[in-house]
């Protein structure tokens, strides 16, 4: 792609639609001018250990460097520069975060869609996503009390969730590894994933996690999907006749009674292992680690990473995202 | 309600005692601290009688023993190792002996996890007042059955941000941030909880140091009596080497030890027999478990996303193993280089001859006329070093320190005793027991 086609896209959304006030509305205003940001430039080159004095400034810097990509990390007791780097100052905070990227579903993604490539991702496919959003989001609020919770789309195929809840943002490693093990209903990421035995999961979070991910699974299966999973006809129709009945909506008596038919075909393990939540615990847990900044642009989709909606969230298809580069792309 | 007496983690108010008889206390306490294993109920039932006021006094010495142990502690980090041990086994032991009611006990949680990180269940019931009937039936189910209803057991609430391991194991309940379980599953946590605070309340002591030189002067008397008295867990086997941190001073480390050494810090990784070859002689040249886990955790690179807790469990496993306290509960060795020869690594049998010499030349020489001399043994070292690397060793040891050895090196820690002698580090004893086990 022409760099300077490239830079100039760049420039202009960073010009004119970049919204510094969103970017605020994400991350702690009161701390900016001691955050750390991290680029990549137009020739590739990475860069981190840079702070700004207002968001005025970033938006600034952004117009005359147009970096392809940004990368926001935590808040430290002093600027980070050059001369002084983050790994000589002292760590103040950072938000909660989440990531969530349908890679890391490579192993059973193809038990819900026909995506093979790393780059690919289609609305089937998508709804693992969201079936781990849904969960992690209702967890968050319910079980830790967290309320203040805002999902972006990273810019290509998957999602950050941000925790803004102040009592979260000086979370060391090892109370966020704490969150994300009480969130892991699977051990390990290949096929073979232990699942954790039911009784380790309190009554509330199961069934929680049960309707959930039955709610998914069950929207868009046919009678011959069940058959296939093991269960007996009778049972298979019974399944698609009672979720016609309630205009596919999973209640607890559905999820309780398609909870037995999968342990009767010892088929309820298998469910869990392909739709549980695979969060990216490296990407959490480390407290120095940069993450694509809010509303900025992705280099490789040209893609915004946006705030996504909780209301319109499930019909949101990362493939119908409008891309800066779209125009460079047509002219080629 | 007052907090019970036998607690001791604020500073004692007053410091305005004769320092003789302040070592004394501290003493006292030492002594207290060693009975304890041996005998817990009868030492609890000794030292710390039910409460009377007219104890009082007692309480208070104990507080002050217990404080200058702890600014002892500041400046030596294996005591301090010790110190957080010991004092976290006599706060278990006085939490579950002498905490009478309930009220005691919250206010002990609530000191060790914050005042604002603990609830009684009462009170959490009041918060979650306008959902609590479908969750509070599974507690009810869970913790009013006959079975739990043990006496003195009682629900508390305790902040997850307070609790990691137990959020981590889903132990308890979690609803709107607070886990909630019975008190006596919390215990675990909570001495945990105490010994993190002990160490936080020890850094925070260092302030009182070099302010005063009597205390100060007290202090450093203290410590090397202590360093000599307790026994710490690392010490506990045979043929150490006896010197202030040895495992600082790679330059008194064997080519072998040194080769590894040199590969870990550029690359991050090491194999297993290299792992283990390399923690043994840690050991032995005094690093405690403590030390050596942050050593593996801190520079190896395939920890990458892995909190020290989670290091601890599952490699530190490993590293407890190489110190006798985890699996067979062996106190390994480091092994003789006949065996390191064979099943470890030597530079002198598993290094290329190019590689070899450009290990033997970039280290330990320091002077163009050393080099010069090394040089012109070089053909002789190679053409031993594969058939017979102990005397390749122990020639290239003459080479380094230009002194004559009057026996040839046959164990890794022979090196590093010869060299620490000719240094000047310390003045190490052979041990008594050679090396049996590896």
């Amino acid at each position: 792609m022409n760099m300077s086609k490239r830079r100039i896209a760049i420039r202009d959304y960073y010009a004119t639609e970049f919204d510094v006030d969103t970017l605020t509305q994400v991350i702690d205003f009161s701390s900016f001018s001691t955050r750390e940001f991290g680029f990549v430039s137009l020739n590739g080159k990475f860069f981190r250990n840079i702070a700004f004095e207002t968001p005025d400034d970033l938006q600034d810097f952004l117009i005359d460097r147009c970096p392809t990509d940004a990368y926001i990390g935590a808040v430290y007791d002093n600027p980070p520069s050059r001369k002084r780097p983050i790994h000589t100052l002292e760590w103040i905070g950072h938000e909660l975060v989440f990531d969530i990227d349908i890679n890391d579903y490579d192993a059973v993604r193809k038990y819900v869609c026909d995506c093979t490539g790393a780059g690919q991702v289609c609305l089937r496919c998508w709804q693992l996503i969201n079936v781990s959003i849904s969960l992690i989001d209702e967890t968050l609020r319910r079980d830790f009390g967290m309320n203040d919770i805002i999902w972006l789309f990273s810019g290509r195929r998957g999602v950050h969730g941000w925790v803004r809840d102040s009592n979260t943002f000086d979370l060391d490693r090892d109370q966020r590894q704490s969150i994300i093990d009480y969130l892991s209903i699977i051990k390990g990421e290949d096929e073979t994933a232990r699942v954790q035995e039911r009784k380790q999961l309190k009554y509330e979070f199961r069934k929680r996690t049960e309707s959930t991910i039955f709610r998914y699974y069950l929207k868009n299966i046919r009678r011959k999907d069940l058959v296939e999973l093991g269960l007996s006809g009778n049972v298979a129709t019974n399944t698609i006749r009672q979720l016609k009945h309630q205009d596919g909506y999973v209640d607890d008596n559905l999820a309780r009674s398609f909870n037995l038919s999968l342990a009767r075909v010892n088929k309820y393990d298998e469910i869990l292992r392909r739709w549980a939540p695979r969060i990216d615990h490296k990407v959490t847990i480390d407290l120095r680690r940069l993450l694509r900044m809010p509303t900025s642009i992705h280099g490789k989709t040209g893609k915004v990473a946006r705030i996504l909606d909780f209301e319109d969230f499930f019909d949101f298809n990362p493939e119908d995202e409008p891309s800066i580069f779209s125009d460079i792309e047509e002219q080629r | 309600m007052l907090l019970p007496n036998w607690f001791l983690l604020q500073a004692p108010p007053n410091l305005n005692i004769d320092v003789k008889a302040w070592k004394n206390l501290a003493w006292n306490r030492v002594q207290l601290l060693e009975k304890l294993p041996n005998n817990p109920s009868q030492v609890i039932r000794d030292y710390f009688p039910s409460y009377d006021e007219a104890l009082n006094q007692i309480y208070e010495d104990y507080r002050l023993g217990a404080y200058l142990l702890r600014l002892v502690a500041a400046t030596n980090s294996r005591l301090e190792s010790w110190l957080i041990e010991v004092e976290g086994d006599l706060f278990e032991r006085l939490y579950y002996d002498r905490t009478e009611t309930i009220d005691e006990k919250v206010i002990i949680f609530r000191q060790v996890f914050g005042e604002e990180n603990v609830l009684k269940y009462e009170e959490f019931k009041l918060r979650m007042d306008e959902e609590k009937n479908e969750y509070l039936a599974e507690l009810y189910q869970q913790y009013h059955t006959s079975r739990s209803r043990k006496k003195r057991d009682f629900l508390l609430c305790v902040h997850f941000s307070k609790v990691p391991w137990m959020v981590s194991k889903r132990k308890g309940y979690l609803r709107k941030g607070w886990v909630v379980s019975n008190e006596a599953s919390f215990r675990g946590v909570l001495k945990k909880a105490f010994e993190k605070k002990l160490e936080e309340e020890i850094i925070k002591s260092q302030d009182l140091l070099g302010i005063r030189e009597d205390i100060d002067n007290a202090v450093q008397d203290l410590e090397q009596d202590l360093s000599k008295h307790v026994q710490i867990r690392s010490q506990y086997s045979g043929g150490e080497l006896e010197g202030q941190d040895l495992f600082l001073h790679p330059e008194i480390f064997p080519p072998c030890m040194l080769r590894i050494y040199f590969e870990f810090e550029k690359t991050g990784r090491l194999v297993h027999v290299q792992r283990l070859q390399m923690g043994f002689f840690l050991k032995r040249l005094g690093m405690s478990v403590n030390e050596q886990l942050h050593f593996w955790y801190d520079k190896s690179v395939d920890n990458v996303g892995q909190t020290f807790s989670e290091f601890q469990r599952t490699s530190g496993y490993q590293i407890r193993h190489l110190y006798g306290l985890e699996g067979g509960k062996k106190d390994y060795n480091v092994p003789q280089c006949s065996t390191i020869a064979t099943g470890y690594f030597c530079p002198f049998v598993h290094l290329a001859p190019a590689v070899l010499i450009e290990f033997l030349k970039e280290n330990y020489y320091t002077t163009k006329k050393k080099l010069k001399i090394l040089n012109s043994h070089l053909n002789s070292l190679i053409s031993v070093s594969s058939s017979n690397p102990t005397q390749a060793c122990s020639q290239y040891f003459r080479l380094v320190y230009n002194r004559s050895l009057y026996r040839k090196i046959v164990h890794p820690l022979q090196w590093t005793r010869f060299a620490i002698k000719i240094e000047g580090l310390s003045s190490p004893q052979e041990p008594e027991n050679k090396p049996k086990e590896e």
